[in-house]
């Protein structure tokens, strides 16, 4: 398999020693802010798409894509 | 919700209902290896019904989706349930422990740290790549693949290789590891 072709070397050996000299709650804030942001942006991608839904309804769908393809109960959202 | 409060409140949720567990998945994965994001946190968990119903006893009823039948019936097939934090949309993945060689050895390998003034057990990254590597053998995404590549970037130092290659034997993972050392750009032993 190729080496990454957007990361050079150079690049990718000072990420690794950044990721190194990090302590366990900034790397697992890191992860836990990266899924925040995906999930907020998967939230603006679906209110684009329908613009006329509630913010419940954006909140189910947004479930639905995260989680199960299936009908979600009423609690969700 | 933050990420300090999310994993101090599970910490000490499963500390109150006594529960021995430890975080494992694409968390875990980010705590050794290269970061990326997950909609779900993932742990393992050794616990009896009585245990569950402690637990979902304590969930705050407005700050989690839980269903205690739904988890009773994962404890009684050894499978799993979730619990869904209402204010991030985080979903719990919780596994029950498998009564098999591997998954002892890697609940009995469980690393305590201590994250933002509470314990917190991890699984080791040896034992988050052979889970990993299970997961890809079983068809999973290549994102498994690729979080083990991230951890023999990061830590390739560090890893135990003796172990790692006495459980890839054991569970005929040796095409799934070889891919990850390729994209690590690693030698496979």
């Amino acid at each position: 398999m190729p080496p990454p072709l957007d990361t050079t070397p150079e690049i990718e050996a000072m990420q690794i020693r950044i990721l190194r000299s990090m302590t366990i709650e900034q790397k697992l804030q890191i992860a836990f802010e990266i899924s925040l942001l995906s999930r907020s942006l998967m939230k603006a991608g679906v209110r684009n798409q329908h613009p006329d839904w509630s913010d419940r309804e954006i909140e189910r769908e947004v479930h639905r894509l995260a989680f199960s393809p299936q009908l979600l109960p009423d609690w969700v959202g | 919700m933050t990420s300090e409060d999310l994993f101090r409140r599970i910490s000490q949720l499963l500390e109150h209902a006594g529960i021995h567990y430890m975080l494992t998945g694409s968390f875990a994965s980010s705590v050794y290896g290269m970061n990326r994001g997950s909609a779900d946190i993932d742990f393992i968990i050794a616990a009896d019904e009585a245990a569950i119903k402690r637990l979902l006893n304590l969930l705050p009823e407005k700050a989690f989706y839980s269903d205690l039948n739904q988890a009773l019936e994962a404890c009684r097939t050894n499978s799993m349930f979730n619990i869904i934090d209402n204010g991030t949309g985080f979903k719990i993945d919780f596994i029950f422990l498998k009564s098999r060689a591997f998954g002892h050895e890697e609940f009995n390998r469980r690393k305590k740290a201590t994250v933002w003034g509470v314990p917190l057990y991890v699984a080791t990254p040896e034992d988050i790549v052979i889970a990993k590597l299970e997961w890809a053998k079983l068809g999973e995404s290549s994102r498994q693949i690729e979080d083990v590549a991230g951890i023999l970037k990061v830590r390739s130092n560090e890893l135990d290789l003796p172990y790692i290659e006495k459980w890839i034997q054991e569970l005929g993972l040796s095409s799934q590891w070889a891919h990850a050392c390729r994209l690590a750009g690693v030698q496979s032993t």
